[in-house]
């Protein structure tokens, strides 16, 4: 009680000095767990924003199924009553046939992946469909979506049209004319630059492919991969030899990859906050210690152990750095529910960002090991005082009454 | 009645301290051999230089003979540990330095209670004790005041009860009344000696002003690390 009641009356023995020792803790925190958030809150909207593109958090598909191909033989066919299932849990489960195809006009050509969808499904999992111009349940027959940048590229405008050359199951040559309904954008560049869609049964006829589809997209009703969702789909993947379920992480090694390891990278930033906070506490304590030598001369002299100065001057640096911490993560909150309470407005770098599929509007996410690494904080500023604290409980006390 | 035989506190044998800096070497106490009684009321008198401080840091276990013995409340204090030196010199002993007395961050009690709380004594017993011991000395009203609240003399008065609310057996003090003037000097001694009669604590102290040395049962004088002269004076 001795111990606490003197560190925290010394630490406001010198107050601009302490106040000075904490702002730096609190600001080197602050940066810190902003730029933890910052990182999460890219990262965490990275996943959301591919998720929402059409991804979903699984998806079923043929066998032999190899992510970037996209053959005709890796269909298979529809399982109405898993997709059933699946509604009645609330999911989204959307069909679709993806083929490669080359989508000409008079002017111009591009190689797209064009997806036989049906539109009022896929447009609950993928965001590149809401703001269309489109406010029928269906495709029209005979109609493609292309979106503004493909449209631009191919000179072609809504109610004009293009030529769709693909390859059917049997491998003949198939090539059908469709009328562009309807123009998209989503925010991924790359996704805008490589993706028509087209009314699932029409792509079926075509290719002879009665019924069948290239991938299931199931979007959970919480939008996490549940253990329950888990549960459902692995046990529908064992008991279906004839598809293969892919759960999101699967299926994106990068994002996951990134999300797993920043933390890792973090430590960089982390150790050079830390040594200033090191260095920081380490030279106010010394001042500290320089001038109480004769006071501490008097405690040792009464009969102060040098573990119990010792204690005192670390409880010192420990009321020092849990302050300052306290004071990082307030600064923190305060930055993220007051300064931007709607998230980060990135729109002036939206451009270049919308590549990676960010968009404005990044939200700061913090999470629990975000918090319990400000730890490191007060274990830096005592670590910082270990020099000299142990200098003072090593010192003579009679030197230390001496000292002037 | 008989009167008990006092029994000898302190007892130095062939006591020498010699202090080496660079080429020089100083005899700070040159074949010291001495006893102090309980309840004895003793100054150290002599010119600066002559081995008071010495004499007072070896008894007060803060300094090591280099050769002799000394033996404090009956124990060889030069065979201790740091730990039990810093042990044996809160529990059996009181200091008062002659400046930066007090901890400049405790209240005129909590300095009181600063020798009960290393002995983990009770808070509520400390500062029932701390209490007493302030109205003892009729300064009950520093209780709240911080060092620097306080004169001088009001600080070594807070200082002598510190030193004695533990109930050490012998209390040390190194000129205590230097930094005072000659009317606070006069009564600090008065209220050491006060104590000294009330609880029959064994006091040694260091002064080398005449007014204060008259104050005291026994007068040490000291010359050059060596017991010039040794009287009684009758009270
Ligand atoms: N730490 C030290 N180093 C060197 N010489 C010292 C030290 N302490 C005391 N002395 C010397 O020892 C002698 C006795 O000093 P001291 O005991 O302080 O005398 P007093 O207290 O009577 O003035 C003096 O000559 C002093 O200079
Ligand atoms: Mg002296």
């Amino acid at each position: 009680m001795m111990t606490l009641r003197l560190a925290w009356r010394n630490v406001w023995r010198q107050k601009r000095r302490s106040l000075v020792a904490m702002l730096a803790i609190v600001i080197g925190g602050a940066v810190a767990l902003f730029t933890d958030a910052w990182s999460l809150g890219m990262i965490k909207q990275m996943i959301q924003l591919q998720v929402m593109l059409g991804q979903g958090l699984a998806q079923v598909h043929a066998p032999d199924w190899v992510q970037g191909e996209f053959a005709a033989q890796q269909t298979f066919v529809r399982d109405r009553n898993f997709e059933r299932d699946l509604q009645n849990i609330h999911a989204v489960a959307a069909p679709s046939l993806t083929v490669e195809a080359m989508v000409s006009s008079s002017y111009n050509s591009a190689g797209l992946l064009v997806k036989g969808i049906e539109f009022a499904t896929q447009r609950q999992l993928n965001s590149a469909l809401v703001n269309t111009n489109i406010d029928q349940d269906t495709l029209a027959k005979g109609t493609i979506v292309l979106s503004q940048s493909t449209a631009e590229l191919l000179g072609v405008r809504i109610g004009e049209r293009v030529v769709v050359m693909t390859t059917g199951l049997d491998s003949s040559l198939v090539s059908v004319s469709a009328i562009v309904s309807a123009l998209y954008s989503s925010h991924s560049s790359t996704y805008n630059a490589s993706n028509a869609f087209v009314p699932l049964s029409d792509l079926q006829t075509s290719l002879h492919a009665t019924d069948r589809i290239s991938e299931l997209t199931v979007l959970p009703a919480e939008r996490k991969v549940t253990s329950a969702f888990e549960r459902v789909m692995r046990s529908y993947d064992r008991e279906n030899k004839n598809v293969k379920i892919h759960m999101f992480d699967d299926l994106n090694p990068m994002l996951v990859y990134q999300r797993d390891s920043y933390r890792e990278m973090m430590w960089i930033f982390y150790a050079i906050i830390g040594l200033a906070v090191f260095f920081g506490i380490a030279n106010a304590m010394s001042m500290a210690v320089i001038e109480r030598t004769n006071e501490i001369g008097v405690m040792k002299a009464i009969g102060m152990q040098p573990i119990a100065v010792f204690r005192m001057f670390i409880t010192e640096s420990l009321i020092l750095g849990v302050m300052g911490m306290s004071g990082a993560i307030g600064l923190y909150f305060f930055l993220d529910l007051v300064v931007f309470p709607n998230g980060i407005d990135l729109s002036a770098f939206s451009d270049g960002l919308s590549a990676f599929g960010l968009s404005s509007g990044m939200q700061l996410h913090v999470d629990a090991e975000s918090l319990l690494n400000m730890l490191w904080l007060p274990l830096c500023a005592v670590a910082g005082t270990l020099p000299p604290a142990i200098h003072v409980a090593r010192m003579n006390s009679l030197e230390a009454l001496r000292y002037e | 009645m008989n009167k008990p035989i006092p029994t000898s506190i302190v007892s130095l044998q062939q006591a020498s301290k010699v202090y080496t800096a660079g080429n020089t070497k100083t005899t700070a106490l040159n074949n010291i051999s001495t006893q102090f009684q309980e309840g004895e009321f003793t100054v150290l008198a002599g010119a600066s230089g002559s081995g008071k401080t010495t004499l007072l840091n070896i008894v007060g276990c803060l300094d090591s003979l280099d050769s002799g013995s000394v033996t404090v409340c009956g124990e060889s204090v030069q065979a201790f540990s740091q730990t039990q030196r810093s042990d044996f010199r809160l529990r059996s002993l009181g200091f008062i330095f002659q400046a930066y007395n007090l901890i400049p961050v405790l209240s005129a009690q909590e300095n009181v209670e600063f020798p009960l709380a290393l002995m983990n004594v009770s808070k509520t017993e400390a500062r029932e004790r701390s209490l007493e011991m302030l109205t003892q000395l009729g300064i009950q009203d520093l209780a709240a005041k911080r060092p620097a609240q306080m004169s001088g003399g009001q600080q070594q008065r807070v200082a002598v009860a510190r030193a004695l609310v533990h109930q050490p057996t012998l209390v040390l003090a190194d000129e205590p009344t230097a930094n005072l003037d000659s009317e606070n000097s006069q009564q600090l001694i008065s209220l050491m000696r006060d104590m000294n009669q009330k609880f029959g604590t064994t006091f040694l102290f260091a002064s080398h002003d005449e007014r204060v040395i008259r104050q005291a049962s026994r007068t040490i004088t000291m010359e050059d690390g060596a017991i010039i002269r040794d009287e009684y004076t009758a009270q």
